[in-house]
């Protein structure tokens, strides 16, 4: 228990010091930052699926192009406040989520992977096909969050943003929901057994990880001023894969971490043009296939606490 | 009349082409419980060393799409030990690492051959008129016909050969064919390998219709894991009347529906196989 | 220290080196483009390097990617503006990008000259920040193919468009100007990715055109024109763009499908305007040791002059001046004399003449000259060559 308030108050005071960022970089890191903390925010979103309840699903970034979308197009044909298009792709998200979690409910391994993959494919699909609503892949320009731009202020807004996922996950994954994911993690049947409604559970995970992911996704498209069928494709999911396996899969607050680090590491290496994918691809191969439990394994080698079963990583 | 036969000759050809690529990630699948992610990028690579033999170095097309194949096949047998032995109990850990795997492989591809596509030579000119109804390229008729070879040839090694029999044994129960004395790690070493040369083979023959790229592969291995789905894990009838139909389903749609949504009736397919039969047409469960 | 403060300022307004930033495709479906870009680049600054005017302002040239897609466009201009702070950004070859790139243009202030895309759209909300020295849609299509349609008598024509922003937008130019002429044609849609063009171009066989205009920028063309042939259309081919036609794998990629191949340039050895134009040709061939092929190329090198002389003549490297000056420019450029609108539709615009360059067989049998040579067919006046039906 102890442990657990430790670690709490560390991240606190982290966040609290990274909140002071604005005014020691320079405009563009903080665009970068921005940019890293999204990332943090996918891969969170991401890990509460993969991580605590042990479904690998592609649909994440699929889920951000979903969201991104549908507050764009909700603001320009609706004529709505902004705000209310960040409502609106939650709302979306959320409901889509659910229905591809209960159309799921009882797939696992391989073909859930497949089925996830082909939901996303095929969403990216419709976006760059309808273009009379979406142009495509040449994008939607969406307008901005803020009437007035300022970089500090976005930052600030998805510093909020996940500092919400952050916590919000973490709290979940105590409470009596986030145990049953974790028994349905281990094994289904078992839990099945115990009374426990895989379907349920399933659908409602999915649909908090799609609403965090479409959430995040509005936000980062009116930062940018620009929603991209890119948004959703499969590169995105192997960044936001790799900074998972990276920051060590199934902890709390690695994924985050490493989003981060590599959204950075990724800016610095940008200078060596075609190389840095590649770097970054075989540094992800090396973490999953030498240290599946990524670098937060490393932090668990120097600490002697307990391992909570939240940092348990999947293999 | 002429824009159905159009059709069907084009779904033909396609399917067959289909059929074969999946079949290299079918094997693997119903050998070691592995979908490997990275089977579109076998395909590249291979037509990439056809271009290199073929083009650069300007040896004779069938030459050169053979021994690329050949070089597939032993990189196929070296990643195998290195890469996948290792991980192929675990099938999300498998299915994580070769979907990295492809995009290393893309990224190195992007990097020794540029973006430009890469075209091999044509190993057939002209073009062939279809009884008098329309014209169609010679190369892509012949490509087809290939590939429809290749497939029977692969159904006779392993319905008829003595290694088809163990690879049947080891597909069904491992432990089984162990004790029965069949070294299933070779197996595994030569079934990985040979179903990278699938991928390459199917590669080389498409090639010089479609240049190949460095991200060519992904829809390469997306139309794979259609396949696999429709026909189920291991089965190799499965893979061709899974290709068949998702090429004719494609080109039907293209040409009847919409040409712009020609990638979406694969994963549509796909969705509606898995959920009506959770193991896909013929398969066992994965 | 004041001594010190002063005199660095004074060093340093005589050393004031001049930050020119270059968007364009290094990455994606025409990265050719963006090596045309660099090519012409390097000849621009070595220009103003052994030029004296520029001795008291070193050039430097910041290239970013923006990989012909508007997420990369918006990173890279963000980053030119924001990380380089470069005073200027020039370049561009696709509409989709520049369309993000303008947008960024506008909320940094730092102005944007556009080479090579194309779009209406990019002009028409009227930026303050954004000027065009280059061809537009519009400028293309009435100024050229319209009239190269008419004036060859061609009966019936289909357009074959990819649907990006260009695309789709000088497709329908190109609608409205044949309608106007009265001019049978239809009008087909093509995934912009697509690699595989036969169910379009089975069905468009039926209409016999003796002309296909085909807009599609990227190495889809090459394919479009070889399956063209496979599936048994007759009729002339028209580039619409004009880069595709030019890249070194075309022949390798197209074969004989490519003779007689038609294709928009804006340059050509035998049609040289000017003294620019000339010394262009000659240093290119100097530098690379063969003919220049690619008009982006040049379109790049006029693009860095017209940024360098544009600062020279600002007042400071502020946005405002250096809008202000921009607004004055009168450049002797290798395509003709630069100096943008101020109103309506040729507000901050210029646009240069296009020409229609057919591929024709050389000399057979010759083995000094090469087996493909560029003609001009149109404008009549500027020809070089007669245009060869099939």
């Amino acid at each position: 228990m102890a442990a657990k308030f430790k670690l709490n108050f560390i991240l606190i005071c982290a966040i609290g010091l990274f909140s002071f960022c604005p005014n020691f970089v320079s405009a563009y890191s903080l665009h970068v930052l921005i940019i890293g903390i999204y990332y943090a925010v996918m891969a969170l979103a991401w890990n509460f699926l993969a991580g605590q309840a042990g479904l690998l699903v592609f649909s994440q970034a699929a889920f951000a192009a979903m969201g991104a979308y549908a507050s764009g197009l909700f603001i320009l044909h609706s004529g709505c406040p902004i705000w209310s298009g960040l409502i609106f792709a939650t709302a979306v998200t959320g409901i889509v989520g659910a229905l591809l979690g209960a159309l799921c409910r009882k797939l696992n391994g391989t073909y859930l992977a497949l089925v996830t993959l082909s939901f996303a494919e095929i969403v990216r699909i419709v976006i760059t096909n309808e273009d009379r609503w979406t142009r495509g892949t040449f994008g939607l320009q969406v307008p901005g969050l803020l009437t007035e731009y300022s970089k500090v202020h976005y930052f600030y807004l998805f510093l909020s943003l996940f500092v919400i996922v952050l916590f919000g996950s973490k709290w979940i994954g105590r409470s009596r929901f986030g145990f049953k994911m974790l028994a349905i993690k281990d094994d289904s049947d078992a839990a099945e057994s115990l009374g426990i409604n895989t379907a349920r559970v399933r659908t409602i995970a999915f649909a908090l990880s799609a609403m965090a992911s479409g959430l995040a996704g509005a936000t980062y498209a009116h930062y940018l001023g620009l929603a991209t069928p890119e948004m959703g494709s499969l590169g995105e999911m192997f960044l936001i894969l790799s900074m998972t396996y990276v920051g060590g899969i199934g902890t709390s607050v690695g994924p985050a971490v490493g989003a981060i680090v590599l959204e950075v590491a990724y800016e610095q290496l940008r200078d060596f043009g075609q190389y840095h994918l590649l770097v970054f691809a075989a540094l992800t191969l090396f973490v999953v296939r030498f240290m599946p439990a990524g670098f937060s394994s490393l932090v668990g080698v120097f600490r002697t606490l307990k391992k909570d079963p939240e940092s348990k990583a999947t293999t | 009349m002429n824009l159905f036969l159009f059709t069907l000759l084009s779904g033909l050809v396609s399917g067959a082409l289909y059929a074969l690529s999946a079949l290299g990630v079918s094997l693997v699948a119903g050998l070691m419980r592995v979908v490997n992610f990275s089977h579109g990028e076998f395909y590249i690579f291979g037509a990439y060393l056809s271009y290199v033999f073929g083009i650069v170095f300007g040896l004779q097309p069938w030459i050169a799409m053979s021994i690329a194949v050949l070089i597939m096949f032993l990189c196929g047998l070296i990643l195998q030990w290195i890469l996948i032995r290792p991980i192929y109990k675990n099938q999300s850990n498998a299915l994580v690492t070769t979907f990295i795997l492809s995009i290393v492989l893309q990224n190195i591809a992007m990097i020794v051959f540029g973006p430009n596509p890469k075209k091999p030579p044509n190993y057939i000119d002209g073009v062939v008129r279809i009884f008098g109804f329309f014209e169609f390229g010679a190369q892509r008729l012949m490509a087809g016909a290939i590939a429809f070879v290749i497939l029977a040839c692969v159904l006779l090694l392993v319905w008829k050969t003595n290694f088809g029999r163990a690879i049947r044994a080891v597909a069904q129960d491992r432990d089984m064919a162990e004790a029965i004395g069949i070294n299933a790690g070779w197996v595994n070493s030569v079934g990985f390998a040979f179903s990278v040369a699938l991928a390459a083979a199917a590669g080389v023959l498409v090639a010089p219709i479609f240049p190949v790229t460095p991200n060519a592969g992904e829809s390469v291995t997306l139309a794979a894991f259609v396949v696999l789905v429709f026909g189920g894990v291991g089965s190799i009838r499965g893979c061709l009347w899974g290709g068949l139909i998702l090429g004719l389903v494609e080109k039907f749609g293209i040409s009847y529906l919409s040409s712009m949504y020609s990638q979406i009736f694969g994963f549509v397919l796909l969705v509606a196989v898995l959920l009506m039969r959770p193991t896909g047409m013929y398969g066992s469960k994965v | 220290m004041l001594i010190f403060i002063l005199l660095t300022q004074v060093l340093s307004a005589q050393a004031q080196t001049f930050k020119i930033g270059f968007v364009g495709p290094r990455t994606g479906s025409a990265a050719a483009t963006g090596a045309a870009f660099d090519e012409g680049i390097q000849l621009a600054l070595d220009k103003l390097r052994a030029d004296p005017e520029y001795k008291k302002h070193p050039i430097d040239l910041i290239f970013e990617d923006s990989g012909g897609v508007p997420e990369k466009a918006t990173a890279a201009f963000e980053k030119l503006a924001t990380k380089d702070q470069v005073a200027i950004v020039v370049g561009e070859s696709h509409s989709s990008s520049a369309l993000a790139e303008i947008e960024v243009s506008n909320r940094t202030g730092v102005p944007f000259v556009i080479s090579e895309a194309w779009s209406d759209d990019l002009l028409k909300k009227g930026y303050k920040t954004v000027f065009r020295a280059g061809p537009s849609n519009s400028a293309v299509v009435h100024g050229s193919i319209a009239k190269f349609i008419r004036d060859s008598k061609f009966k019936r024509v289909v357009v074959v468009a990819e649907n990006s922003d260009w695309g789709k937008g000088i497709a329908a130019l190109t609608d409205e100007a044949l309608t106007h002429d009265h001019i049978t044609h239809s009008v087909v849609s093509v995934d912009h990715e697509a690699k595989d063009f036969y169910a379009e171009l089975n069905k468009l066989k039926n209409e016999k055109p003796d002309l296909i205009v085909a807009y599609i920028y990227s190495f889809g063309m090459h394919t479009f024109i070889s399956q063209a042939r496979e599936v048994g259309v007759h009729g002339l081919i028209l580039d619409g763009a004009g880069p595709p036609s030019l890249w070194p794998e075309f022949w390798q990629n197209v074969g004989t499908a490519g003779n007689d191949e038609l294709f928009v340039s804006c340059m050509h050895e035998k049609v040289q305007p000017n003294a620019q134009a000339k010394e262009f040709w000659t240093n290119y061939k100097k530098k690379f040791g063969h003919d220049p092929s690619d008009y982006k190329s040049r379109s790049a090198y006029t693009a860095v002059l017209l940024a360098a002389d544009a600062l020279k003549r600002a007042h400071a490297a502020v946005s405002a001046d250096v809008i202000a000056s921009l607004e004055k420019t009168n450049f002797h450029a290798a395509q003709g004399t630069i100096h943008f609108g101020n109103q309506g539709t040729e507000f901050h615009q210029w646009a240069p003449d296009m020409l229609v360059v057919q591929w024709q067989n050389g000399k057979p049998g010759d083995s000094s000259t090469p087996q493909h040579v560029q003609q001009v067919v149109y404008p009549k006046k500027l020809a070089t060559g007669t245009m060869m039906t099939n």
